[in-house]
């Protein structure tokens, strides 16, 4: 039989009704996703916690999980990213108002530790770096990357051409080599 | 594609995207090869390469075990191991067998977990508690051997229907007995509930599945990150908050508590389809009183269940022991501790002052009829009779006004025939907001009448109007009420209760009541300190120590404590050196954490300037600093360096206290919004006489204003909600390097008040015609509507849930995003009261403006969906 992904595995639970499997499934993603809301939120992280976005994120996904199918691996990361990238569109202020009650969120515990330690690093890097970057270049690799959308998608968010997203997400991939630095423990990738 | 001048690196890194593998002209080659980099590690970031191997679950085989174990068959499972009964063949007894779920052996964690399980069995020696035989490890896949139960779990047996009284406290006491072992021990249960209790055929209960069990004087490392730990519908509200830090003896009576609630009733106290649900019902719902389910169930059993199911695990139990001795008075037929003192109740003539006050009030709703014939010169009968002739024809708002005015006038004999007719009146009308106020003019003198299908609303209007005067504080204001205005709250949401009721109007009626219930029934809770688990600190060994203090995965606050505990273990030990080295790595840990901590100690010389911080975690780190001056006085960092800036503008009353809060951290150790202990940051006196200054230690820091609080007489109260603090160009890091960091002044100035206009103070709106308005302020370009909602659970407050920007003076629900719509009606549900206030700003975003007084109002009309 096919391997399948350990995220597709808990889909697939999920969808049966094992709650834990969901807690799980979210847990695998949180710290992905926590790298888009943070990027997402720019400067606005003075003022919203991530936490509660991430935390509103496991909510409204569990709410809608129904809809969700898991097409290939990354769609659960994809889709997620597209619920926060929505509710931040129009909801600033709900995040930076609303004193919610906490939910805790499961995030993912430390799966080998030298593997562990050795991404979070990676991710630390690639987080750093995408800080760093302008706001366009920015919302354009994360949507494009992590919310998966197409140019034609990204370009109806962004107010632009497909071409021009194209050419901007180009632009702002050599400014993010460039902000990354040296390719050290990064060129054997893949 | 060509390799021409005119190819650009977006074409380029575009078609490498698209798949092709285009020539890169030299002078490209460095960015193309950054491009291809960052989309390489973004991809990698993003890879999901885990990779299942299917069949491993589904289908879980037994253990390759030695041949000493014969496993029999597979007897449960549970979060984190399957449990086998084994028969052990050299001792010739059955044993149950517990292994890690196979295919989650590579979760780290997991098997840190499952040994700490086998370790904190070990150390506890109970008759209901399963003893451990032997710890094994059978080709790389640990299990442990214990005592077999033969019986079954708790959940079987509350299956079959509920227990009675006799049997769950018997039950209760054993597995209370076994817990109260477990924390003299250290050892937190933290998954108590019926599937991990096994009862054997004599009846014994058993305490099983240490599996999350923490123990309180060890390092928190395994719960660190972030997982969610028990099982969501018998968590304590603490657990499902993720406060690691309270969860404590208090947290298994919580789990004893909803046992004990199970057992009687047969049902889950907080049952729901998903965990999500029984999460926020268990954070902010009572379950019912046990008595409301079965009558049987004698009142100091509720008592004693009510008080530890309590939301604050400062408000339950103090200890198991009070728990059992709580019981044992039960059983001997003595007053419980639990039991309070019942409140005084005053005997106010309650009712005749009220209803002249509410008859007087402004009638909006119904004032708002004109009528053509002036009311006052008719007599009481003049009046009753025409308004008689208005009900007949249908005029039902003219005849409630008539009706009014008769009430005023009537004698005390006469009263009650008018308020049937008012009451009548109330049932036969559709204008809501209109019913509610004419309701509210003889709710009292009508208590125990129905108004129809408006019972629910006035309810909530009566509830509204009772928590108007209380501030919407902290403070539960059903015990600070009389008796007779809690008993007329009552008898109206009973009246409420007893028509059909759509559910979250249903729910949001019951606890009221439920509130209201227990303000009747008894006084408040004591309030009690700190539990002492704060204070502990680690135990082990001093390599055991030693590893949590260098672990860096462990929050720098557990490596200080660990740190401090080695200290001590080798202050013990008659070695000074190896103490010292201990306490000023733990020093370390902390010093950054909490920079401002080094000018509190007196040691230092001059007072500091920082107000002193008072909590156990300070005390701690006072205490580590004493130690280090003990042993050697030269090892302690001199804060030399402070940061100091002038106050200006305003000029302040000496009987207003300003303080800011800054918040100073060190990225690198810390993360400012996690692990700070809740009463940091300090804030700073500001004072205007001289500059303000804080001492600090050498370091790079980031900086970030987090506001300001102000403590004022009661003469200067507007003063001080007007008071504004600007730190115009405060730098975002500041490097203190044993000298003076000036930072630039800080600006005292006062806002305007923003008067709020419409609807009145107090009014049933119904929210998808109200518009509410306020005075313009000049200059503001934009004002922030804050609204609020008032919730009863677990305790009356106020909720701000939506805070919206305008740019006019005044806001319609209707005009609303949909988002924002969607928390509108969430919140503010038919019934509720919400409330509303105004900050103003200008250009700068600076706040020019701010309202001194909320209004509220009473959701008589929800916001409709569109």
């Amino acid at each position: 039989m096919e391997p399948e992904s350990f995220a597709r595995v808990l889909w697939r639970q999920a969808k049966a009704g094992d709650q834990s499997a969901y807690e799980r499934l979210f847990s695998l993603h949180a710290d992905r996703v926590l790298v888009f809301i943070r990027g997402r939120l720019g400067k606005l992280r003075e003022k919203i916690e991530p936490e509660d976005v991430l935390q509103d994120a496991y909510l409204s996904a569990h709410r809608s999980f129904e809809q969700f199918d898991y097409t290939d691996d990354g769609a659960f990361r994809r889709w997620l990213c597209r619920i926060i990238d929505n509710r931040l569109r129009d909801s600033h202020d709900y995040f930076s108002a609303k004193k919610r009650q906490e939910v805790p969120v499961p995030k993912a515990a430390l799966t080998g530790p030298v593997t562990a330690l050795n991404r979070i690093e990676k991710q630390e890097h690639i987080e750093q770096a995408l800080q760093n970057l302008s706001d366009e270049h920015r919302e354009v690799l994360l949507l494009r990357y992590f919310g998966g959308l197409s140019a034609d998608e990204t370009g109806q968010r962004m107010n632009r051409s497909a071409g021009a997203i194209r050419n901007l997400t180009a632009r702002a991939l050599v400014e993010l080599g460039k902000q990354m630095g040296p390719q050290d423990g990064f060129a054997d990738e893949r | 594609m060509t390799q021409s001048e005119s190819v650009n690196l977006e074409d380029l890194v575009a078609a490498h995207l698209a798949g092709e593998a285009p020539d890169v002209p030299e002078s490209l080659s460095d960015d193309f090869e950054q491009a291809i980099h960052a989309h390489v590690a973004l991809e990698g970031l993003l890879d999901e390469t885990a990779l299942y191997d299917a069949g491993e679950t589904d289908e879980r085989r037994p253990p390759d075990l030695p041949e000493e174990y014969q496993i029999e068959r597979e007897i449960g499972k549970g979060g984190m191991g399957v449990v086998y009964l084994a028969h052990q063949q050299s001792l010739n007894r059955d044993v149950a067998l517990k292994v890690l779920r196979p295919g989650e052996q590579t979760f780290g964690p997991l098997v840190k977990r499952f040994l700490g399980e086998a370790k904190h069995l070990a150390r506890l020696r109970h008759p209901n508690i399963v003893s451990i035989h032997e710890v094994g490890d059978a080709h790389g896949e640990p299990y442990f051997t214990m005592d077999y139960i033969d019986g079954e779990p708790l959940s079987a047996e509350i299956r079959r229907g509920a227990l009675s009284p006799t049997q769950t406290l018997s039950v209760l006491k054993q597995v209370a007995e076994a817990v109260q072992h477990a924390h003299r021990q250290g050892i937190i249960h933290r998954d108590l509930k019926p599937s991990n209790v096994l009862i054997d055929r004599q009846g014994t209960g058993f305490v099983t599945d240490f599996g999350l069990a923490r123990d309180v004087s060890g390092s928190s490392e395994l719960t660190q990150t972030g997982e969610l730990l028990g099982t969501p519908q018998y968590m304590a509200p603490e657990q499902a908050r993720g406060q690691s830090s309270m969860i404590g003896e208090a947290t298994d009576i919580h789990a004893l508590g909803l046992l004990m609630f199970e057992m009687l009733t047969g049902r889950a106290a907080f049952a729901s389809q998903s965990p999500a649900d029984v999460l926020v019902r268990l954070l902010n719902e009572t379950p019912p009183p046990l008595r409301s389910l079965d009558r049987r169930i004698p009142r100091d059993l509720e008592t004693i269940c009510q008080k530890m199911l309590q939301k604050s695990p400062a408000e339950r139990y103090t200890s198991v022991s009070a728990l059992l001795e709580d019981i044992r008075r039960f059983e001997a037929g003595e007053p419980l501790v639990a039991r309070r003192t019942s409140i005084v109740t005053r005997s106010v003539r309650w009712t005749q002052r009220h209803w002249k006050v509410a008859a007087t009030a402004a009638v909006t709703a119904i004032l708002a009829v004109s009528i053509a014939v002036p009311l006052f010169d008719k007599s009481f009968e003049g009046l009753v009779a025409w308004g008689d002739e208005e009900m007949a024809t249908g005029n039902h708002d003219v005849a409630a006004q008539v009706y009014l005015r008769a009430l005023r006038v009537a004698s005390k004999e006469d009263r009650n025939l008018v308020v049937d007719r008012i009451v009548q009146t109330c049932r036969s009308m559709d204008d809501t907001t209109a019913v509610v106020e004419l309701a509210m003019q003889i709710v009292e003198l009508a208590p125990d009448e129905s108004f129809g299908e408006h019972d629910y609303l006035v309810a909530q209007a009566l509830v509204a109007r009772e928590h108007a005067d209380a501030n919407m504080g902290v403070i539960n204001i059903w015990h600070t009420k009389s008796e007779p205005v809690l008993e007329l709250v009552k008898s109206r949401l009973e009246l409420a209760l007893s028509r059909e009721l759509p559910n979250d109007q249903k729910l949001e009626a019951e606890q009221i009541l439920a509130n209201v219930n227990l303000a009747i029934s008894d006084g408040a809770y004591p309030v009690r300190s700190h539990p002492e688990y704060l204070f502990k600190l680690p135990e082990g060994d001093a390599n055991e120590l030693r590893q949590m203090l260098l672990n860096e995965t462990n929050a720098a606050w557990n490596r200080a404590r660990a740190g401090i505990a080695l200290g001590k273990l080798f202050e013990n030990e008659g070695q000074t050196d190896e103490a010292v080295s201990a306490y000023l790595q733990a020093y370390e840990q902390v010093r950054l954490v909490f920079p401002m901590y080094s000018g509190v100690k007196a040691t230092f010389g001059s007072k500091s300037q920082v107000d002193a911080p008072d909590a156990e975690e300070c005390q701690l780190v006072r205490e580590l600093v004493d130690r280090l001056h003990r042993l050697d006085p030269d090892s302690v960092p001199q804060p030399n360096g402070r940061i100091e800036f002038e106050v200006v503008g305003l000029e302040m009353p000496p009987s207003v206290y300003v303080g800011l809060t800054p918040k100073i951290f060190d990225p690198s150790i810390t993360n400012p919004d996690k692990g700070l202990p809740h009463n940091l940051p300090r804030s700073l006196p500001l004072r205007q006489d001289q500059p303000v200054r804080a001492t600090i230690l050498d370091g790079t820091y980031r900086l970030r204003y987090m506001g300001h609080n102000l403590r004022w007489n009661n003469d200067s109260e507007q003063l001080g909600r007007l008071l504004q603090v600007d730190v115009d160009g405060w730098p975002q890091e500041i490097t203190v390097d044993g000298d003076v960091v000036k930072l630039p002044p800080v600006r005292l100035r006062l806002a305007k008040p923003v008067e709020l206009q419409e609807p009145p103070d107090g009014t049933a709106v119904n929210l998808s015609g109200v518009e509410l308005k306020w005075t313009p302020l000049p200059n503001a370009t934009r004002y922030r509507v804050h609204l609020s909602a008032r919730q009863e659970n677990p305790s009356p407050k106020s909720i701000m849930f939506l805070v919206v920007d305008v740019e006019s003076p005044r806001m319609r629900f209707v005009d609303l995003s949909d988002q924002n719509k969607e928390e509108v009606r969430d919140n503010l549900i038919a019934g509720r009261t919400g409330a509303w206030r105004i900050d103003a700003y200008d250009a700068d975003s600076k706040c020019i403006g701010t309202t001194l007084k909320e209004m509220r109002f009473l959701v008589a009309g929800a916001l409709a969906t569109d």
